[in-house]
């Protein structure tokens, strides 16, 4: 009897089931190590995060030789000016309160924002540097960006406050109007409150955890048929440059 | 290099080349999906990524097969 082949119905077909189970068994293998060993891949991985940033770094290097080294010879004499104001402002230093950032253990960013997709940095920190789960991670400026969200011993993971649907409590203005932030991702943030709420564009955002600034008001929405004002807040900090970060040593 | 880019370039262009990847090599997409959670999924967090691979192997294979098949062109 003559069988009509379809090339349509051969699409529909798989040949062999095996390499689909390795596939499965695969996967559910990495799943495994991922939920046992939640830095295994980090650890794995984290030469290949220090070899971009050799890439990066001889780029720049390689492109004027002979304007760096004007530069170097401008930067000597500015870098001796400076340290003699140094010296100076040290002795200034111990009679100024310190900043949450002071108290804090300084890392470096591995990885961070639009590379990672949750709105996460990688810290290159963890349980043997002191850090732990749910301390504030300051800027260099002692600005707030987020919380440990896990530490392993050697890396972890922050979770900025930016981060898509994370809520936040804060508040607003000289008055200190209370306000939840939700995260929208990409370092923005939104608020809701009272239409008739005194809050107005330029306010300054603070987290209530450190009574940090780390924001303003840049638009207000108002609809009169709305009972609630829509607040965007641009932080001051950009979590797209950060390249360190300051995670507090104490919980908040 | 959708694989390197995971770890150098914006994650939207880990999507595309990724997507790109996906119709030679189906797969790929959930495999990808399953890295990015394993290096960046914070605790807590769902595992969107990984989803979102899951999802799209689907119709990746079928483009990958009319592809092989000549039923459309790349």
């Amino acid at each position: 009897m003559k069988m009509q082949f379809s090339r349509r119905n051969r699409i529909f077909l798989f040949r062999s089931w095996r390499p689909l189970l390795l596939f499965v068994g695969v996967l559910l293998l990495l799943l495994v190590v991922r939920l046992s060993f939640p830095n295994f891949f980090l650890y794995v991985t984290s030469p290949i995060y220090s070899l971009g940033r050799v890439f990066s770094e001889t780029a720049g290097y390689m492109e004027n030789a002979k304007l760096l080294r004007e530069q170097v010879t401008q930067l000597s004499e500015e870098r001796d000016a400076l340290l003699e104001e140094n010296v100076r402002l040290k002795d200034e230093l111990s009679s100024l309160e310190a900043l949450p950032s002071d108290e804090g253990i300084v890392v470096r960013v591995e990885a961070r924002p639009p590379v990672t997709p949750y709105d996460v940095l990688i810290i290159s920190a963890g349980t043997d540097a002191g850090i732990e789960t749910g301390r504030i991670v300051y800027s260099r400026g002692g600005t707030p960006v987020g919380t440990i969200a896990d530490a392993g011993k050697h890396f972890s993971r922050v979770s900025l406050f930016s981060s898509y649907g994370v809520s936040t409590e804060g508040w607003i203005g000289e008055d200190a109007y209370p306000v939840t932030f939700i995260g929208e991702g990409a370092g923005a943030f939104v608020a809701k409150v009272p239409r008739e709420a005194t809050i107005e564009e330029g306010d300054i955002a603070y987290i209530s955890s450190r009574a940090s600034a780390f924001g303003s008001v840049v638009k207000i929405h108002k609809d009169a048929s709305m009972p609630e004002a829509i607040l965007e807040i641009r932080p001051y900090i950009n979590p797209f440059s950060l390249l360190s970060v300051s995670v507090a040593r104490n919980a908040p | 290099m959708s694989a390197c880019s995971l770890f150098w370039f914006p994650f939207p262009y880990t999507v595309m080349l990724t997507a790109v990847a996906g119709l030679f090599f189906p797969p790929w997409l959930l495999i990808m999906g399953v890295f990015a959670d394993a290096l960046y999924l914070p605790q807590g967090t769902f595992p969107f990524m990984s989803l979102c691979g899951a999802l799209l192997t689907v119709p990746a294979i079928f483009a990958h097969r009319f592809l092989k098949a000549r039923l459309i062109t790349a």
